[in-house]
């Protein structure tokens, strides 16, 4: 089956699609085992308590309860990166909706009934409501046993303290360039915390076989950091667990690092191994498992009057809640990126992860990008505003390019995309020159904003991905991997690229989508925007061990050396005489000569990839190589305010991107639509409302509110293609970033709307009136 | 007058096909359509009637099978996810990319399918204020509407 | 989902459902009226409502229509939002019932539902407390029917036992010229900071508001001012100040924030119904 065209930058429909459609994908939470318990978890109502008593008497004694489970039951610590958060509480509770107690029962309805029997006596302390107030003296320690702690060495936690660790850039000489500037602003920033709300709530199913084995069935972005945590964290040899992943219901990022995991199969084991399904309910998926952190940050930039910042001073408090989980490496990733792609030669940075009583944070679309973007991009429209200059020249004036570094010094290399065509690009589709701020009438003004933004995937330096082939007697494919569908069309992109090795059609690719940890090969983790990168490199990799399979049992039924032959089309054939040759449906299993002799056997390619040159970063000063490859991009916006009421449009969304190669035009722009999707929710309204007491009052989605079906704007997505040459056919990762410059573009417009630098999210019509009524008075401009 | 309390079993019509169910009365229609009957094409997204993601249609019209009980589909047509397949919508929701994880989509089509059932070709208004009952986290709602419009035959090109 | 062992009763006529809430009460268990369940599913999945026995009304056949006779225009309580929008003979009833929660979620609640939950907004209720409408309830001792001026304060001064039958407007009323306005934090579907609901009567103009109060609120002492004399911001100005009640902060929005759209819905409704009339 030859096929000329290319199977790379074309659209090729989705290779779930058919199931998608007709609800036959099979997520977690739709296997039903046999023998299946059902568990229900009863979580803490407060912030910050110390736990007096727990009496599960009443609902142990109802019928059709397995068990009640409490912390005392389950003396582990668990944590990805730093082991602080037992499975269920001990002692203490230090966020609301922290899980108190856990009902196994026959059925899911028993669970329930029993969870409202258990009674929970808790003496409430202080709580700590924000990481500048958390790093205060006089804060109440949320981890006192925080020396204890096992954790990595990348990590850095500050026992004694709420900081669970503090990453530190020191690149140049700041002090000096900033007594040396003709300008200099600052400015602070802040938001609360969020979530990811994926349409699919986490799930786990746990058993523990009669021979030990435990195997779980979980709707998880690392399948394979499930095992090596869980390994690590309960003392289960890592041989003893498999772990099973279907295809996920929305990950971004809130299914990386462990989840229900743990605990998961620790009630298994506590009801003689039956299976045990876990599910949270949206309200649980809400705050008892973690969201997106909060932030509260400074930015000091240093300037010369043309523009050029010559320097950086920047402070980054990432609100982790009451557990650090991810929250550490977030701070750690936007300490190393602080500046944004802007080359600054001198910068001084400290990027903390800080313990609050907010529900912890996690991993989220953009990894600490999202949240240093917004610190940088509305300082460099403080810096433009004091220096009167046009925003995008500002910006333009400043982008990082290769052989600039970035703040850890590393030199950014031929691979570098161009970000200035990216930004004229961007300014160019919302028509930035045609005016920034347009009155439409008495109330209502028209106004646009410009960011810029980079990512790096924020990963491991040995973060890696494999790959077998196999084949069917139809010379089609097998392609097995250990990435995991979230969404985003993995297996059709690594379809496409098996496809193209090959010269076949994509038809004939047949990608295994389920991961099961004990027969798939290795993968870090379906995360960082790296799997299409990495997993697909593994799969080119692979290809090209079958390939030279094939060629070796071909050659010998062709009577030619190895190195003439060709494979392409689905035949193995003489490169120069394409004419002698063999279909590969006669070698792929074997050759079979005429008298009946055969040779061969089945060709099972191996391949596999490994992040290349990476560094961990000096602890003292950030130095290093932690960032494999960067994605660079513009973002412009139009919205549309009416000052009386802050009613609010939000009309163009443009985005571009420099992404190497485009694999799926239609993929490719559905990842970005999606982010900046997400990126107007994240900048209006997604956040965490806290009482008093720090409980959140919108853990409903009645209350938690995302975009909406005809609040979309009309979207602009445009590709630049600087090739990435370690990529898989020059293609680089585009998953998350589209989110990364979207807060700092929309608050640039609201604030030139409103005329108001606007320095904290979400911008509510509520803070957009009140800001505009504050300023009708003053005649002020925002440029 | 009918009283149900206890265990009881019902009839229900599930895409054209009567099938018979024990249920509780307090059951809802999602929670026996996916644990008594398998019908796991509808989703559980928020068991509080704000995501969508279990929408049905009843007698034709959109519900969300999260707040309804069983007993109130009783003598009605049930229409899940699996009671469609090669529809128009089906079909432009793959040629238009109109899903990514795919766990709003069964919810989103029955409810597109009813939209437009009842009005096969609906202005852009009439398609929000359907299509608003539904959240989707990935696509942004872009391609989503692009397959109504491929599906009512509206020139997507404005 | 309800956990916990409930008792359904599908009752065929008011009678039945009066009395099957009547022998629930005397048998020491808490009954509850059920139409479109919406509100109730929700709040029983949560443990914050737990009645005993579920006697459903959407069966009754009295309580399914939209009908119009001797001037007077009577929606049953369980015909659901969706039929009130699309039936449109009162056309800011319409309104009023297409702002609330999304379509398929009005495809569920009904009228009586929406206005006897335990929600503070109770929208639906805004055109019938402007147009002067009356209610029919059922219960223990027998069906009665009274204006909303006697028997809505806050809420609908239900009995225990008796049920909401129908709401009633006069015919007359029901092409008055009529404005509507409905804000919400930031998505449409949401509950709303604000619903006004005003109409243009012969007597002069009146206005129901909800979302900015706890309760939906008409304040007939306070009206005078919409008609007196003055600039439309003024007139809305002294309406407001008329208004005893104290402007609701919640997550949602502060008081600040919703007197200033109560304040500017008003004076446009003024200026709109003045520019119709």
């Amino acid at each position: 089956m030859p096929v000329s065209m290319s199977q790379i930058g074309r659209s090729v429909r989705r290779k779930d699609g058919p199931d998608k459609v007709r609800g036959r994908v099979r997520y977690t939470d739709d296997i039903r085992l046999p023998g299946m318990l059902h568990a229900a978890l009863l979580t803490s109502a407060v912030a910050h308590a110390r736990i007096r008593s727990i009496d599960i008497e009443a609902a142990a004694a109802l019928s059709g309860v397995h068990g009640v489970f409490t912390g005392d039951h389950f003396p582990f610590r668990v944590g990805l990166y730093l082991g602080d958060k037992p499975p269920l509480a001990q002692e203490k509770v230090r966020y609301y909706g922290e899980p108190v107690a856990a009902v196994v029962a026959d059925d899911e309805r028993t669970a329930l009934e029993a969870v409202r029997l258990i009674s929970v006596g808790y003496d409430e302390l202080p709580v700590v409501r924000s990481p500048r107030e958390a790093l205060d003296h006089t804060a109440p320690l949320i981890h006192p046993g925080m020396a204890d702690y096992v954790h990595i060495p990348a990590i850095l936690p500050e026992p004694g303290s709420n900081v669970s660790h503090r990453t530190r850039i020191r690149k140049g000489d700041a002090e000096a360039a900033f007594r040396a500037a003709d300008v200099t602003v600052e400015g602070e920033f802040e938001f609360p915390p969020g979530d990811h709300v994926a349409m699919e709530p986490r799930v786990a199913i746990a058993e523990v076989r009669s021979d030990g084995q435990v195997v779980i069935r979980t709707s998880t972005q690392s399948p394979y950091g499930v095992r090596a945590i869980m390994s690590r964290c309960l003392d289960i040899p890592a041989g003893r667990i498999t772990i099973i992943a279907g295809p996920v219901g929305g990950g971004f990022g809130g299914k990386a690092g462990i989840q229900l995991e743990p605990l998961a199969y620790l009630l298994s084991r506590s009801v003689g191994g039956q299976p045990v399904r876990l599910a949270n309910t949206r309200e649980q998926d809400m705050v008892t498992s973690p969201g997106a952190p909060g932030l509260q940050s400074r930015v000091r930039l240093a300037a010369r009057k043309d523009g050029t910042i010559t320097a950086a001073q920047i402070e980054f408090l990432f609100d982790s809640g009451g557990y650090a989980d991810y929250a550490v490496n977030v701070a750690r990733a936007a300490g190393y990126a602080c500046t944004g792609p802007y080359n600054i030669p001198n910068v001084t940075a400290d990027s903390l992860s800080v313990y609050t009583n907010h529900p912890f944070a996690t991993a989220y679309r953009g990894f600490g990008h999202i949240e240093l973007s917004y610190s940088i991009e509305r300082s460099l429209d403080l810096l433009a505003e004091e220096l009167q200059l046009d925003p995008v020249e500002l910006r333009a004036r400043n982008i990082i390019r290769a052989g600039h570094a970035t703040p850890s010094s590393d030199v950014l290399d031929e691979n570098t995309g161009d970000l200035e065509r990216c930004l004229r690009r961007a300014a160019a589709a919302i028509e930035w020159d045609a005016g920034s701020r347009v009155q439409v009438d008495a109330h209502t003004v028209r106004a646009k904003g410009v960011s810029c933004y980079w990512k790096a995937p924020a990963i491991p330096t040995f973060t890696d991905a494999a790959a077998t082939v196999s084949f069917n007697e139809d010379a089609s494919l097998n392609v097995v991997t250990g990435a995991v569908e979230i969404g985003q069309g993995i297996f059709t992109g690594l379809a496409q690229l098996a496809a193209e090795r090959l010269g076949i059609d994509t038809g004939q690719v047949h990608v295994v989508d389920e991961v099961i940890t004990d027969r798939s090969p290795h993968d870090w983790t379906t995360a960082a925007s790296r799997t299409l990168f990495m997993a697909g490199r593994a799969v080119l990799s692979a290809i090209d061990d079958a390939v030279a399979q094939i060629k070796r049992v071909a050659a010998a039924p062709l009577r030619c050396p190895e190195e003439d032959l060709e494979v392409h089309g689905g035949r193995v054939f003489i490169r120069d005489v394409p004419s002698q040759g063999l279909p590969l449906e006669e070698v792929v299993l074997g050759y079979v000569y005429p008298n009946g002799n055969a040779i061969g056997g089945p060709i099972i390619g191996r391949g596999r990839y490994i992040a290349r040159h990476l560094t961990g970063i000096d602890p003292d000063t950030g130095q290093g190589r932690p960032g494999l490859e960067w994605t660079l991009g513009a973002e412009g916006v139009e919205v549309e305010v009416d000052v009386r009421d802050g009613r609010y449009r939000v009309l163009r969304c443009a985005c571009a991107m420099d992404v190497g190669k485009v694999i799926n035009p239609e993929l490719a722009r559905g990842q970005v639509v999606g982010a900046m999707a997400m990126g107007i929710g994240y900048t209006t309204r997604e956040a965490f409302v806290f009482d008093s007491r720090e409980r959140v009052l919108n853990e409903r989605l009645r209350d938690f509110k995302i975009v909406r079906y005809g609040e979309h704007p009309r979207y602009i997505v445009d590709f630049v293609e600087t090739p990435q040459g370690d990529g898989p056919y020059d293609a680089r990762g585009l998953g998350e970033q589209g989110i990364v410059g979207m807060p700092g573009a929309l608050a640039s417009a609201f604030s030139r709307a409103v005329g108001v630098q606007l320095l904290r999210l979400p911008i509510t019509p509520e803070y957009l009136w009140s800001e505009a009524h504050k300023a009708s008075g003053a005649s002020r401009s925002v440029r | 007058m009918k009283r149900y309390q206890g265990v009881s079993e019902i009839e229900l019509h599930i895409n054209g096909r009567p099938r018979r169910v024990t249920i509780r009365p307090g059951d809802t229609l999602l929670r026996t359509l996916r644990e008594t009957l398998g019908l796991v094409g509808t989703k559980m997204g928020c068991e509080n009637g704000d995501c969508g993601a279990c929408t049905v249609l009843l007698d034709g019209v959109p519900i969300k099978s999260c707040i309804t009980l069983t007993l109130d589909a009783e003598g009605r047509d049930v229409t899940t996810i699996e009671g469609l397949s090669d529809s128009p919508i089906q079909r432009a929701f793959i040629e238009s990319y109109g899903f990514q994880c795919g766990f709003c989509t069964p919810g989103m089509i029955l409810n597109a399918h009813a939209l437009l059932q009842s009005n096969p070709s609906p202005g852009a208004e009439t398609v929000r204020s359907w299509m608003e009952s539904n959240l989707c986290r990935c696509t942004g709602y872009e391609p989503i509407e692009n397959a109504i419009r491929m599906a009512a035959g509206i020139d997507s090109r404005e | 989902m309800i956990a916990y062992d409930v008792v359904y009763v599908r009752a065929d006529s008011v009678d039945e459902a009066v009395t099957a809430w009547q022998q629930a009460h005397a048998d020491g268990l808490k009954p509850a009226y059920l139409s479109g369940g919406t509100e109730l599913l929700t709040a029983a999945r949560e443990n914050r409502n737990r009645p005993d026995v579920l006697v459903d009304l959407k069966r009754i056949g009295a309580l399914r229509s939209v009908t119009e006779s001797e001037g007077t225009l009577r929606v049953g309580a369980c015909v659901t939002l969706t039929e009130v929008v699309e039936d449109g003979r009162f056309g800011l009833l319409s309104r009023a019932a297409g702002g609330i929660a999304d379509r398929s979620v009005r495809n569920s609640i009904t009228i009586g539902g929406n206005v006897c939950g335990m929600l503070p907004y109770r929208e639906a209720l805004l055109p019938f407390l402007v147009a002067d409408g009356s209610a029919t309830v059922a219960g223990p001792d027998g069906t009665r029917s009274e204006t909303l001026e006697q028997l809505f304060s806050k809420r609908l001064l239900l009995k225990p036992g008796e049920l909401l039958v129908s709401l009633s407007v006069p015919s007359a009323l029901l092409r008055a010229a009529c404005w509507y306005r409905r804000r919400e934090r930031d998505a449409r579907v949401d509950y709303p900071l604000l619903t006004l609901c005003a109409l243009a009567a012969p007597g002069g103009r009146r206005m129901a508001v909800s979302g900015a109060f706890a309760y939906p609120l008409r304040d007939r002492p306070a009206e005078a001012a919409l008609n007196g004399n003055g600039s439309p911001g003024e007139r809305a100005a002294a309406f407001v100040a008329g208004l005893p009640n104290a402007i609701r902060s919640d997550m949602r929005a502060g008081a600040g924030y919703r007197r200033a759209l109560l304040l500017r819905a008003v004076e446009d409704a003024i200026i709109e119904l003045e520019a119709g009339s």
